[in-house]
């Protein structure tokens, strides 16, 4: 049995080859060279294309000349872009697609997946062929096999749209690529108060971010962590003064732990922390970076 | 210039409320409005018609009341056209079906120069639909934007995505996708509401549209609960403070954060 | 019979929820802070076409109904509860719409595209130092000479005598004086348009104060004294000595809209207090909701929003029947009790809301942070009074029910 995957990031590489543990020989479609080069090792075939870069007009080139029909599964990231490949995989094959995949029993042939934004989950029976957007987690795989990687590229051509891609500017360290990230939500009553929680991020060498009111509405931060914004997993998140509210908590819950400081106990954050301290951030977050020199300093 | 924004009916994902006993949603409380992405999709067309020439016509499938509601909506915004593809449960359509029923209508309606559409929508956030049609239509695709511009000529749109910033440019015939970031759709006034009232909703029959229609299986929707240690610290005292200090401290310790 | 808004009234409700979400909302404490509202809220509300909406198209209004008009007052008050933004919509609406009822065309297209527009106020001018209710003892007298009416007197608790002077184009009043004579008395008052300030400059004579009020500061209230001021023939409302009838016709046109005010503040009170009462917990995690005491209240105040509600929307109802219809059998006298009604039952219930919202806070609700205060002190100006004293409510009732004849001493 054969499996597609689709990556645009080998961040996410362990989060698909475990299909190899369903009996699943892995073939692998990228638009990045570099990607295709650095995971060949993993898969048994490596399709990626004569053009780097995301243009959806080539992507579907490089699709058409694969023989979609060898695979009864096709896998792409729960990402934007993984959810765009996804469709156009859809579109030329007519097999259906399921987003945000949570958990997945091939041989049931049930899978559940997000809805509501997050909010709820669907449990749904589907048939082969299928395509899947999987989140982290579902498939992940500690140590992939190795296969032959037999490189295959497709000479695209040229496409009809010009593309360009700048990695995002941070201003200090990026908070979807940090070990710690220090979030603050709408407990802050001003600019300056976050200063506490660059400081904070400072100390701990990792990054801060914002809920998107923070950002968008007050201006208070070029970006903020969320479903139409950052999407992080960091091994620690910890977030103050956010009641956590489901397009935050799309954006965070990657993350390995959570810890949240709010004042309002009944603050749905609560429930998605795996510590927790109903307070005000005013007191806990001032003493907590001065406990931290403290033992910075023995 | 011709444009095609179809459009869908989504929970108000805002107003979810799970019945305590079955974990189902209780979907009579919950209401219905167009999805965010797909207002700001039109507010996007309606823009290009402002500034340059063009028509812009709204498409969606369903049958109720909130339907022609959405698209008499539409109209106050200032849409020329809409179409409601009549049936019952949209729904449990497999989204490639709804794909393969508007390259049915591009067909029989179009051709149009450009679909502007919602990058997502609101209940279900697949964002699979836009690379359907692209890959049905052989249109390419500015996927995600969060700033469109027109020239006249060309389109330039950019997108956050996860790993960073795309800037696409390219010339119709194509297919945007907008994010709810990308604009604030206008508010209708009292005039534009009362025009829209004489506007025709044209019902069409979904047969026409697509031979044979799926069923999603779906088996049970319910909340989802992410698995989490809920270690929870009430401040009370001075001594609960030093605490959840500790709690915080060990907690970075153990992941080798400090 | 239909208790139903119509699809069109439905959408217009919504787009005024929208515009109000988005741009009054984040606005209305600060509003209410600075007593000031900002001249760029002003004129977005005029882009939205809120302040012509019973006006004809042919003043450059919407042309819709007054039951539209009420629906948006309703909605621009549950955003601004402390309510100075949602009393300077239904000025800028009721009041030009009188003028567009009674005054001349030369003044209603003069007038009335600036009012839309934004950049001109137009309210009413009746009370005076010595009383407000007794419309008929007024002492501001219009005398005509060479052609131009000269007005001297005194107005007091005038809405908009700031805006007035600070809007580019200006404005004014639809204001009540004696003529012929200053005896007491309905039939010798000519109702007038003085605009002290128009085209931008303001006109010599006019001497206006403004007061500290104790809310609803958004919207100045103050005084002025005419003193030989000079207004055109054009500019007189309706029939020489039959302003009283006109001025009492355009009260209850505003009336309405008050009672729509009231009845949106009142219910973002009521929903504000809701959430309050589901998540604050007492003697051993309980919720306040919990307690039968408190849903027996709620249950009771709920029903009377409601039926100050319906009061409401009926006399707007009635108010298209005669005004906007011309429907045969209907008669402007025949709003007077339903307006009654409205008038005196919104404010009355707000301020009852209000009061027990308060307490249901708790001390947390005497705090300024909880804003709850600032919808009671801006409500309660109405159950106080403004465009009609309570108590005459009750008279014009009682009169209706029993018969003139029988209500004289």
């Amino acid at each position: 049995m054969n499996a597609l995957i689709y990556l645009d990031d080998s961040n996410w590489a362990n989060d698909a080859l475990g299909i190899v543990e369903y009996g699943y020989t892995p073939d692998l479609v990228t638009h990045d060279v570099r990607i295709g080069e650095s995971l060949k090792s993993y898969f048994h075939k490596v399709y990626y294309s004569s053009k780097d870069g995301f243009h959806t007009d080539l992507i579907i080139k490089l699709f058409k000349s694969i023989d979609l029909n060898e695979y009864k599964v096709i896998i792409t990231p729960s990402t934007q872009k993984g959810r765009i490949i996804a469709g156009i995989v859809s579109g030329l094959t007519g097999y259906t697609v399921y987003s945000d995949v949570v958990s997945i029993d091939f041989n049931g042939n049930t899978l559940e997946r997000l809805v509501y934004g997050g909010l709820g989950k669907a449990q749904i029976k589907f048939e082969y062929p299928v395509i899947i957007t999987i989140t982290k987690g579902v498939l992940k795989i500690d140590s992939p096999k190795t296969y032959e990687g037999h490189v295959e590229v497709v000479d695209v051509g040229e496409s009809v749209m010009e593309v360009e891609y700048s990695v995002r500017e941070a201003v200090g360290v990026d908070p979807t690529k940090a070990d710690v990230v220090v979030g603050a939500g709408r407990g802050f009553k001003s600019r300056e108060d976050l200063n506490m929680v660059e400081e904070l991020s400072n100390e701990l060498n990792g990054a801060w971010s914002v809920t998107r009111p923070l950002s968008a509405d007050y201006g208070w931060c070029s970006h903020w962590i969320g479903i139409s914004g950052l999407i992080i997993n960091p091994k620690v998140y910890i977030v103050f003064g956010s009641s956590g509210q489901p397009h935050h908590m799309l954006g965070a819950r990657g993350s390995k732990v959570i810890i949240a400081v709010n004042k309002d106990e009944s603050a749905p954050i609560f429930q998605e922390c795996d510590y927790g301290v109903v307070g005000d951030l005013y007191t806990i977050l001032p003493k907590l970076i001065e406990k931290i020199r403290e033992l910075k300093k023995l | 210039m011709k444009i095609l924004v179809p459009i869908k009916l989504s929970l108000d994902t805002s107003q979810i409320k799970f019945d305590e006993s079955t974990g189902e949603p209780i979907y009579e409380a919950i209401p219905k409005k167009i999805s965010d992405a797909d207002k700001c999709a039109i507010e996007e067309a309606l823009k290009i018609k402002d500034k340059y020439q063009g028509a812009v016509t709204v498409v969606t499938i369903g049958s109720t009341k909130d339907h022609y509601r959405m698209l008499r909506d539409a109209y106050a915004m200032g849409v020329d056209e809409a179409y409601l593809i009549k049936y019952d449960s949209p729904e449990y359509i497999p989204a490639n079906q709804v794909a393969n029923i508007i390259k049915s209508f591009f067909e029989k309606h179009g051709p149009y120069d450009v679909i502007l559409m919602g990058q997502w929508s609101n209940d279900t956030h697949s964002s699979s639909l836009q690379g359907m049609l692209s890959s049905l239509l052989n249109y390419p695709l500015m996927p995600n934007v969060d700033k469109l511009d027109f020239d006249g000529t060309f389109f330039i749109g950019s997108s956050n995505m996860e790993d960073g910033t795309y800037t696409f440019k390219a010339k119709p015939p194509l297919i945007i996708s907008v994010s709810t970031e990308a604009n604030l759709p206008r508010i209708p006034t009292l005039k534009d509401i009362l025009r829209a009232k004489k506007m025709p909703i044209n019902e069409l029959n979904i047969s026409d549209y697509i031979e044979s229609i799926g069923k999603l299986d779906i088996v049970k929707v319910s909340r989802y609960v992410v698995e989490r240690l809920r270690n929870i610290i009430k401040i009370e005292s001075e001594d609960d403070v030093a605490k959840a200090i500790d709690m915080i401290v060990n907690v970075l310790k153990g992941e080798g954060l400090i | 019979m239909n208790f139903e808004f119509s699809e069109e009234e439905e959408m217009f409700r919504d787009s005024v929820r929208e515009f109000s979400e988005r741009y009054i909302q984040p606005k209305w404490v600060e509003v209410d802070e600075s007593n000031k509202i900002p001249y760029d809220l002003i004129k977005k509300m005029a882009d939205q076409g809120l302040f012509g909406i019973p006006i004809s198209e042919e003043y450059g209004g919407m042309g819709g109904t007054y039951v539209m008009t009420a629906i948006a007052v309703e909605e621009v008050a549950y955003y601004d509860p402390a309510v100075a933004i949602a009393v300077y919509l239904l000025l800028n609406n009721g009041w030009p719409y009188a003028l567009e009822l009674f005054g001349s065309e030369e003044a209603k297209s003069e007038i009335l595209p600036k009012v839309v527009s934004g950049e001109a106020f137009f309210g009413i001018a009746s009370t005076e130092p010595q009383g407000g209710s007794d419309v008929a003892g007024i002492k501001t007298f219009a005398e005509k000479k060479d052609g131009v009416w000269i007005l001297n007197g005194e107005k007091s608790y005038i809405s908009g005598v700031r805006e007035v002077t600070e809007l580019p184009m200006g404005g004014g009043w639809f204001l009540v004086a004696k003529t012929g004579s200053l005896e007491w008395g309905h039939r010798n008052i000519t109702a007038f348009a003085v605009l002290p300030k128009w085209n931008g400059k303001l006109k010599d004579g006019f001497k206006p104060t403004i007061y500290e009020e104790i809310g609803r500061g958004g919207l100045s209230t103050g005084g002025f004294i005419l003193e030989n001021f000079e207004v055109e023939d054009k500019y007189v409302i309706g029939e020489l000595n039959k302003g009283f009838y006109h001025v009492m016709e355009g009260f209850n046109l505003a009336r309405i809209l008050v009672a729509a005010a009231c009845v949106g503040s009142a219910r973002w009170a009521l929903d504000t207090a809701m959430e309050w009462l589901r998540n604050r917990k007492l003697f051993q995690d309980r919720r306040l909701s919990s307690f039968q005491g408190i849903q027996f209240k709620l249950a009771e105040l709920y029903a009377d929003l409601e039926a100050a509600r319906l009061f409401t929307y009926k006399a707007a109802w009635l108010a298209d029947k005669i005004y906007k219809e011309k429907a045969e059998g209907y008669n402007p006298k025949d709003l007077n009790i339903p307006v009654a009604l409205a008038k005196m039952k919104a404010p009355e219930t707000a301020t009852r809301i209000y009061e027990e919202v308060l307490k249901w806070h708790g001390a947390y609700g005497y705090t300024k942070e909880s804003n709850v205060y600032r919808g009671w002190i801006g409500t309660f100006s109405y159950t106080i009074g403004a465009e009609g004293a309570q108590n005459i409510m009750r008279i014009i009732i009682a009169r209706d029910l029993l018969g003139r004849e029988y209500v004289r001493g």
